[in-house]
């Protein structure tokens, strides 16, 4: 068999592999929390009587064992289905399908603007050790690291929307707006501030991390040598510097497709924002357990697939491992 | 390269400015025909479907029932023209009116009724008929329900139930439902928001505006909604209610959305399953009634609710079902002390906590974890009942663990909602036995003579029969809930909300159990006054 699809076929019995331990870990874990689904479903103190909710449990399956559970979920995925949501009333799919588009569209606008601006700030910032412009953007990184992004988010909102007027103050298209009559910059103007929010968890991280790469690449010996032949830094910086550092940068990109995924739920709160974060938030609040598994799987299909992208680009970036990989 | 660098962020910079531009204005200018509300999540997601437990809060936007609710919590006619009621209880017969439309145009049958009620039945959702054995069309022009058991507060559970038209009741009909009540969907982003219109075929009061718009706003983040400008009515919570809005006014609803603890009534004892039920402290009638008539409410509202509240003296207050007699003042420390004092209750040790044969007078109470004004109200009631020397103690824990051990640590419980069923939950000895898990009665309260009277009352044949009743099981002039304490209430919820200056909310019907929504029940009536 050709190594490639031998590579394929392994990678996809991993991602199963992943996919089952997810679940079954998200199950138990949905399971053993104190919430009662009926409860959240019914209101915990309506004057519904137990023969009402012992019929809710029945219809929703709810009186069953756990692993019965688990094995009707599990059959009913293997045929398309799966399941209802208790928390919307909608079919999980449904839900997932319209809510992970829009989560996309936050979720890829954050990623570039960290990555980018990431990137480029990360680069001034080496290139100008000591510098004020230097000290000024460490300061940035380290506050915004350690801040809450709800926290950023919600100053953002207080600033820009509530203040300034300048953004919406949520959601993604105008309000009472038909959205027949809805533009694309209007789409994107309610794009701006959840994006920025978003971005900022993962801002730093860039920017330090490609920051401390350059300064190294700076004090390596071909640098030096480059130095010695009258090169000037910008030049050496395109030269040497960028594509050293270029594919530790885009790994630690793509790695960071989790903390996205767990940012937007944040984010998504603050700003009324249709995405799966919000459903997530709203589907554990209530133990709505067929929504959680499915968003839980659709996470972690979301990971994988980052993590997948930075491996395969690692290795055309880096000659080494590509070479290496071969002469096996 | 640097020259590169400040080109881009220029070029980045004017973008943005372009683009915020260009998007313009959003709705600064309110015009009068048209509103928009933030009240909660729940109305924009989507399922507008009375079979699955929309709307049985009493305010569904789309639908009409059979009965309605007026603004004294009374039944009326809506849908159905008279209604009877057999000698037996067991038999309702409702005339429907001919000349009601759907929003499609469709005329409302009598078949749309027994279909509604049938679907609900079997929906496993919130809407509870187990009491409804079947539903038929007589005389072509009227329906009959006939129950299991005679269940004086079904007119309650038909009031609550919009009809669904039989002919348009598809899959998709959560989002898009077809009703007799005054507005329908023009358009819904779920999650986000509802934006409806006046429905032409409505019979009832028109509203004055041509559209109103829903949004979900997080709680946190509403205030600052509001401060925005561009809401005519935000929802908050009582934590901000002292805040000021340029251009609005806050406003707080009356409900009947009470707090209190439920006291045992039995000494402690361990049940079949092992559990413990039972309190050994509050089971003395000397400490449950001095509590009650010791405590200060104003104060604890004052500590835990940032004033926000109204006191409470019953577990009905505000309902008309509710019986002030015999009324009692709270705030009469002495008076307590007295009475503990006299049933043997004495603080022989200084320690100011007063004791009886070796029993401290103290018990652990709970407030639940996803709500903090709970906890807050069991930490403020014990630091009211310090002073008559009994000691509180509070802890807060998940609402599972609360409801498991609630027959023998009080928790803080909240309840009110349209039906007198409540009653019978409250004060009924069916709840009481030792096994018996449930947050009905968890007070584990018995007396005969009120048992009496609620047994009457579910088999009464009449709304104001039956309210008679509830009201002599509170007190028949001898006896009664109201003076055997068998709970503490503490205070009614204020419903708090920034309301756009001129905009009249009409007559608020009392607010029941639940968050904010329930201000929207009589949107039709609502106007701009000139400003």
């Amino acid at each position: 068999m050709k190594p490639i699809l031998k590579h394929m076929i392994k990678t996809l019995f991993r991602m199963i592999l992943l996919l089952i331990g997810v679940s079954i870990l998200t199950f138990i874990l949905v399971i053993s929390s104190p919430i009662d689904p009926i409860d959240a479903y019914l209101g915990a103190e309506t004057n519904v009587s137990q023969e009402q909710r012992d019929n809710v449990a029945e219809h929703w399956g709810l009186n069953k064992s756990p692993v019965e559970r688990y094995l009707t979920w599990v059959t009913n995925l293997l045929h398309g289905d799966m399941g209802m949501s208790i928390t919307y009333q909608m079919p999980v799919m449904q839900i997932l399908i319209t809510r992970f588009l829009a989560s996309l569209t936050l979720m890829s606008v954050a990623w570039l603007l960290s990555g980018v601006l990431g990137f480029i700030l990360g680069v001034l910032s080496g290139a100008m050790e000591g510098s004020a412009f230097d000290k000024g953007v460490k300061i940035f990184c380290f506050v915004l690291s350690s801040t809450p992004s709800f926290w950023i988010g919600l100053l953002l909102l207080m600033l820009f929307s509530v203040q300034l007027g300048w953004f919406p103050i949520g959601f993604s298209v105008p309000i009472g707006k038909l959205s027949s009559e809805v533009t694309f910059l209007e789409r994107v103007h309610h794009l701006i501030l959840p994006a920025f929010t978003l971005s900022i968890t993962g801002i730093s991280n860039m920017v330090l991390h490609t920051r401390q790469k350059i300064i190294d690449v700076l004090n390596t010996d071909y640098v030096l040598f480059a130095k010695a032949r009258g090169e000037n830094k910008w030049t050496i910086i395109k030269r040497h510097g960028l594509r050293n550092i270029a594919f530790p940068a885009i790994t630690l990109q793509f790695a960071s497709f989790s903390e996205l995924f767990g940012g937007s739920v944040l984010a998504e709160n603050i700003f009324s924002y249709p995405g799966l974060g919000s459903a997530l938030s709203a589907a554990g609040r209530k133990g709505d357990l067929p929504l959680l598994l499915g968003i839980a799987l659709c996470s972690a299909i979301f990971v994988f697939v980052g993590n997948l992208i930075a491996n395969l680009l690692y290795g055309i970036f880096n000659p080494q491992i590509r070479e290496g990989g071969e002469s096996r | 390269m640097l020259k590169k660098i400040r080109l881009l962020m220029i070029l980045l910079i004017v973008t943005i400015s372009l683009v915020t531009g260009c998007a313009g204005n959003e709705g600064k200018n309110i015009i009068k025909d048209s509103l928009t509300i933030s009240i909660g999540s729940e109305i924009v997601d989507g399922n507008y479907n009375p079979c699955n437990g929309y709307g049985t809060y009493g305010y569904d936007l789309f639908h009409t029932s059979l009965l309605k609710i007026n603004t004294d919590l009374m039944i009326e006619c809506d849908l159905a023209t008279d209604y009877q009621v057999s000698d037996d209880g067991m038999i309702y017969t409702f005339t429907i009116r001919d000349d009601v439309k759907f929003s499609d145009g469709h005329r409302l049958r009598p078949e749309d009724v027994v279909f509604t009620y049938n679907t609900a039945k079997n929906s496993g959702s919130s809407v509870d008929l187990t009491m409804m054995e079947k539903a038929e069309v007589i005389d072509a022009n009227k329906v009959q329900f006939t129950l299991h058991k005679p269940y004086s507060p079904f007119t309650r559970t038909v009031a609550l139930l919009g009809i669904v038209p039989e002919h348009a009741y598809k899959e998709a009909y959560p989002s898009n439902p077809i009703g007799t009540g005054p507005f329908k969907v023009k358009q819904l982003d779920i999650g986000q928001q509802l934006i409806v219109e006046p429905n032409e075929y409505y019979y009832g009061n028109q509203s004055q505006f041509k559209q109103i718009t829903f949004l979900s706003i997080d709680e946190e983040t509403a205030l600052a909604a509001a401060k925005s400008g561009q809401l005519d009515l935000v929802m908050v919570n009582p934590e901000y209610a002292k805040e000021t809005v340029k251009g609005m006014n806050m406003q707080a609803i009356k409900t009947s959305d009470n707090r209190g603890f439920n006291l045992p009534c039995i000494p402690e004892t361990v049940n079949a399953a092992g559990e413990i039920v039972g309190n050994n402290v509050t089971s003395d009638p000397a400490v449950r009634k001095a509590l009650n008539i010791g405590i200060s409410r104003r104060e604890i509202i004052d500590h835990a609710l940032n004033g926000i509240g109204t006191p409470s003296w019953g577990r009905f207050d505000g309902m008309p079902w509710a019986n002030k007699e015999p009324g009692f003042r709270d705030g009469q420390v002495e008076e307590a002390k007295a009475l503990l004092e006299e049933a043997g209750w004495v603080d022989t040790d200084g320690d100011g906590i007063r004791e009886k044969n070796g029993l401290k007078c103290e018990f652990r109470v709970t407030g639940r974890t996803d709500d903090l004004q709970r906890y807050n109200l069991a930490v403020a009631l014990s630091e009211s009942a310090k002073a008559l020397g009994i000691n509180i103690i509070p802890e807060a824990h998940d609402w599972e663990t609360c409801k498991q051990i609630v027959r023998n640590v009080p928790t803080c419980i909240g309840t009110g909602d349209y039906s007198f069923i409540d009653v019978y939950n409250a004060f009924h000895s069916s709840y009481v036995g030792v096994d018996v898990v449930s947050l009905s009665n968890s007070a584990m309260y018995s007396n005969p003579k009120v048992d009496g009277y609620l047994d009457a009352m579910i088999a009464a044949t009449s709304e104001n029969e039956a309210i008679e009743l509830c009201k002599k099981a509170q007190y028949d002039g001898d006896t009664g809930a109201n003076v055997d304490f068998p709970y503490i209430w503490i205070v009614n919820i204020d419903h708090t909300y920034f309301v756009r200056d001129g905009l009249d909310l009409g007559i608020q019907r009392i607010h029941p159990h639940g968050h904010g929504a329930p201000v929207i029940q009589n949107i039709t009536t609502w106007t701009f006054t000139d400003r």
